[in-house]
């Protein structure tokens, strides 16, 4: 009896630590394995981290060839100080991944698609459409370019064995939270890892594409009606270089290969880039406060815990230098060094198209070009699936790149795929160390993909913007629509040459700008269409036009101006038409007296933005009704406020569904009334910003934050996105730069840098970044670590 | 007294061997311990509960001020307090079964303690 009762408690002993060390799902919901994670000689408890916790330590490495101090300062922000660059390289990795392992792994298993390994059969379909797209390939592609360049290479080397050294010497008690949580390890990492990177940048910054819908609304609305409201560009834009050009315009020949006969569903692609966009302005000496240039710099997001930036400072007999990183990637992306400071925009150009493809037969192993058969490459994708089989997908590779999915039979010929003919990381890690203009724009020209608007000023008093970056040779309207894909003469025709790239070097005007709008104006010799933001731009540009001397605090005003020019502009028009008892009543009031700015408190600026989206879905209800049965891109809101500025009648006015032909006093009437049947809210209570952790637990996100700012707005809080780092750097004998980022440098969400900065950055101030060209200038440190070289 | 003894060997045991061994190297201890030092089956389960219960939660107050409670409260949506105690109980649960089973094994066994 007593042994049948051992075993039944032995068996019942036994399942529970088979329960409580393994991972489980409960209906849809997993459960983490609670024994590994909960224990305290192993588990969660072990990541605790106290401000009393910091200490100096020593490691070896016989990668390292000389002394490395990195001093962590009062905002854990680590200041690297190396003989040599390599070693510096070395030193980026392993302080990176000392603070953000896990996001290096997640941000790079994404474009791999590998997230369903440690996330589950919930991913599986994330990670079919990755791989479909070819971001693995596209890293592989990256990688063989990059063999090209031996020396450069070294610094990506040494940044990879940085990470790797922080890796292999982790214990399991140490690893990140998240592993513990989600049951995995580590990997090792490889330079592969940083092209994963890369790729997964230019699919959220290049990854922008609507050719199925452009398509489709040609084919519905006809030529006349397509280009009224999918205009080709804003005739209030202000580009970003305004020419003159280089090269003299080339004739545009109309393209001849698109294919609008098609009626196909939209492509569902990871990673939609809405909401996505930054803003850069440079002023010079001669409108400076200082007397020397002054740069700005605040990128756009999809905001995150841990934060997508980390905060780094390089030191080197050479240089010193100081600004954020993406983390997985050596160099210093924005930032700047004691003469020089630097920043990107995103370009927005249309490097994403869709081409047909004809299949010979149903296995869809061959297809048709140039009236010949062409075999197309299949590669088959091992996918792993935690608590699940092994799943097999079959990537075919056509001429045009890969076919992403198997409704359409489309192929994507992507800028991402091309192997760029010069490392992309010599832009950052060459760029970080210059000291003038030219040696700036040689060092950038490296970049190739996702092209950016590099922004740049000195304490020389230069200052200029130029795209680096490839953007295809097109046709007019080429890659506007699905192309052609039976013929080889449909694909692009090159490159357009760096010289001939939309730059401004000292302008009369005293300043340089970029904010994602277009990139030229239409003197530009090349044809391109893509992307591109309506509002922002044009602020920048005012702001800067209407003051004559700019210092910090105006710089620091308008990085946070939450000001809408949409709503300026649209208000003007739709006001003064309401009428009788509507136009007195009190929200009617309320956008009267409203300033146009999107403060968290706002109630006018919920009311506008609810007034205007009815407004434009009445206006274009002949796209909004279509859009059930056909996919079309939504009309842009510039195109709406640009139409009823300027067209007081239009067959578009008419609301097709009632009997009445409405005008535009009706449709302004009638989508206001809607309005004032709605709650009173303020901007804050109706966007719910938040700042959600890469796994999306509430536990580890910071929730809930009251918020101004639109998307149309310099600062460009949206509920998830929003200025991920704003950045101003004085340039002078020293530098004196300002910088905040929502977030903090540890990723552990147990430590007390994890999120500590989040408060600053919400209420519009700054962190002082001081550049110590010694480590003794550094006022308060946390901890030093000493790489040393071993023998 | 034996009780006691055996108390203070699988704290002892708990903390040295899960420096090396994965979190469940309570199991053997429990069961070892209850087994070799005769354990009466009454107290099979309590002693390693107990032991194990008392050891994990001291454990986990010299690693945290706080702030991991407040995550995994956070995370398995109960009161931050109650988090050290779960960890703890599922440790002492784990000893207790395996405790409870080496008791009821070294039934009728001369032990080492009492000769």
């Amino acid at each position: 009896m007593q042994k049948v009762l051992g075993i039944i408690s032995l068996i019942i002993g036994l399942g529970l630590v088979y329960f409580f060390n393994n991972s489980h799902t409960l209906g849809e919901k997993p459960i983490p394995p609670i024994g590994k994670l909960l224990n305290p000689f192993t588990g969660a408890w072990q990541n605790s981290e106290k401000s009393t916790d910091y200490s100096d330590f020593k490691l070896t490495s016989e990668l390292i060839k000389e002394e490395v101090t990195i001093v962590f300062d009062d905002r854990m922000v680590p200041h690297i100080y190396a003989k040599n660059l390599q070693d510096a390289m070395f030193a980026q990795g392993y302080v990176e991944a000392y603070h953000r392992l896990f996001q290096m792994d997640l941000s790079t298993r994404s474009p791999d698609g590998k997230l369903a390994e440690i996330l589950g059969p919930n991913l599986l379909e994330y990670d079919k459409k990755q791989r479909r797209l070819g971001l693995g390939f596209a890293a592989d592609n990256a990688l063989k370019g990059w063999d090209n360049f031996p020396e450069e290479l070294k610094n990506v080397d040494a940044y990879t064995a940085g990470v790797n050294h922080f890796i292999d010497n982790l214990a399991p008690k140490d690893y990140p939270i998240e592993y513990k949580l989600l049951d995995f390890k580590p990997s090792s990492w490889t330079n592969r890892h940083s092209a994963l990177l890369l790729k997964a940048m230019t699919q959220t910054l290049a990854g922008y594409e609507n050719d199925i819908e452009m398509s489709n609304a040609l084919r519905v609305l006809g030529k006349e009606d397509f280009n009224l409201i999918y205009p080709d560009r804003n005739p209030k834009d202000i580009p970003i270089a305004e020419g003159p050009y280089n090269y003299a315009k080339e004739r545009t020949d109309s393209f001849k290969g698109a294919i609008t006969s098609l009626n196909l569903p939209s492509i569902q692609r990871p990673r939609s880039p809405d909401g996505i966009g930054s803003n850069n302005w440079a002023v010079s000496g001669s409108k400076s406060a200082t007397g020397l240039p002054m740069l700005a710099n605040d990128p756009h997001l999809g905001l995150s815990l841990p934060s997508v930036w980390y905060e780094i400072a390089i030191t080197t007999p050479e240089f010193s230098a100081q600004g954020v990183t993406l983390l997985g990637m050596p160099g210093i992306m924005i930032g700047f060094n004691e003469n020089i400071a630097w920043g990107e925009t995103n370009v927005g150009h249309d490097v994403s198209d869709y081409y047909t493809v004809k299949w010979t037969d149903k296995s869809k192993t061959s297809y048709m070009l140039d009236g010949q058969q062409k075999k197309a490459d299949l590669k088959i994708e091992k996918i792993l699936v935690k608590g699940e089989k092994v799943v097999f997908d079959t990537v075919r590779y056509t001429v045009w790149g890969p076919v992403v999915d198997d409704e359409t039979n489309l192929a994507l010929r992507w800028i991402a795929h091309d192997a760029a003919p010069t490392p992309e990381f010599m832009a950052f890690v060459n760029g970080m160390q210059c000291d003038n203009y030219d040696d700036y724009l040689k060092s950038t020209a490296a970049f190739y993909a996702p092209a950016q608007n590099f922004i740049y000023a000195d304490n020389k008093n230069e200052i200029g913007i130029r795209i680096n970056g490839s953007l295809p040779i097109k046709k007019y309207m080429q890659g506007v629509t699905i192309t052609d894909g039976s013929s080889s003469k449909n694909g692009w025709s090159g490159f357009i040459p760096r010289d001939a790239n939309p730059q401004e070097r000292n302008p009369e005007r005293g300043y340089v700008s970029s904010a994602n709008q277009y990139s030229a104006n239409e003197d530009y010799p090349y044809y391109y269409n893509g992307n591109f933001e309506p509002y922002r731009g044009r602020i920048v540009n005012k702001y800067l036009a209407d003051k004559k001397v700019v210092d910090l605090t105006y710089m620091k005003a308008m990085q946070n101006s939450t000001y809408s020019m949409l709503a300026e502009e649209a208000l003007a028009v739709m006001l003064p038409r309401l009428n009788g008892k509507v136009a007195m009543h009190a929200y009617a009031k309320e956008l009267a007296k409203w300033d146009f700015h999107y403060d968290a408190s706002s109630v006018a600026a919920v009311l506008f933005d609810r007034w205007f989206s009815t407004f434009h879905e009445m206006l274009w209800d002949e796209v909004y009704t279509q859009n059930k049965k056909v996919a079309l891109p939504e009309p842009d809101y510039w195109v709406t406020v640009n139409m009823m500025e300027s067209m007081n009648t239009s067959k578009f006015y008419d609301v097709a569904s009632t009997s009445k032909v409405e005008s535009l006093d009706d449709l302004i009437n009638q989508s206001f009334r809607i309005v004032m049947g709605l709650d009173r809210l303020t901007l804050s209570e109706s966007k719910d910003a938040q700042i959600l952790h890469l796994t999306r637990l509430p536990a580890f996100s910071e929730m809930e934050l009251a918020l101004g700012g639109t998307k149309y707005s310099l600062n460009a809080m949206q509920q998830k996105f929003g200025p991920s780092w704003r950045m101003i750097v004085l340039l002078g004998k020293t530098p004196e730069a300002y910088g905040t980022y929502p977030g903090g440098q540890s990723g552990n969400p147990a430590s007390p840098f994890y999120k500590n900065r989040i408060s600053t950055w919400a209420k519009g101030e700054y962190d002082k970044l001081v550049l110590a060209r010694k480590s003794s200038e550094i006022s308060t440190s946390l901890f030093t670590i000493h790489i040393n070289h071993e023998k | 007294m034996k009780n006691s003894i055996l108390f203070v060997s699988i704290c002892v045991l708990t903390v040295v061997c899960s420096l090396v061994a994965p979190w469940w190297v309570i199991a053997p201890i429990s069961f070892t311990v209850a087994y070799l030092g005769k354990m009466k089956s009454s107290a099979g389960f309590g002693v390693p509960f107990l032991s194990v219960l008392i050891t994990w939660l001291i454990a986990i107050y010299l690693n945290d001020n706080g702030v991991v409670a407040e995550l995994m409260g956070k995370l398995l949506l109960l009161p931050n307090w109650s988090t050290p105690f779960l960890s703890a109980c599922l440790g002492g649960l784990v000893a207790g079964c395996f405790g409870l089973s080496g008791a009821l094994f070294s039934y009728r066994k001369k032990t080492w303690v009492n000769g």
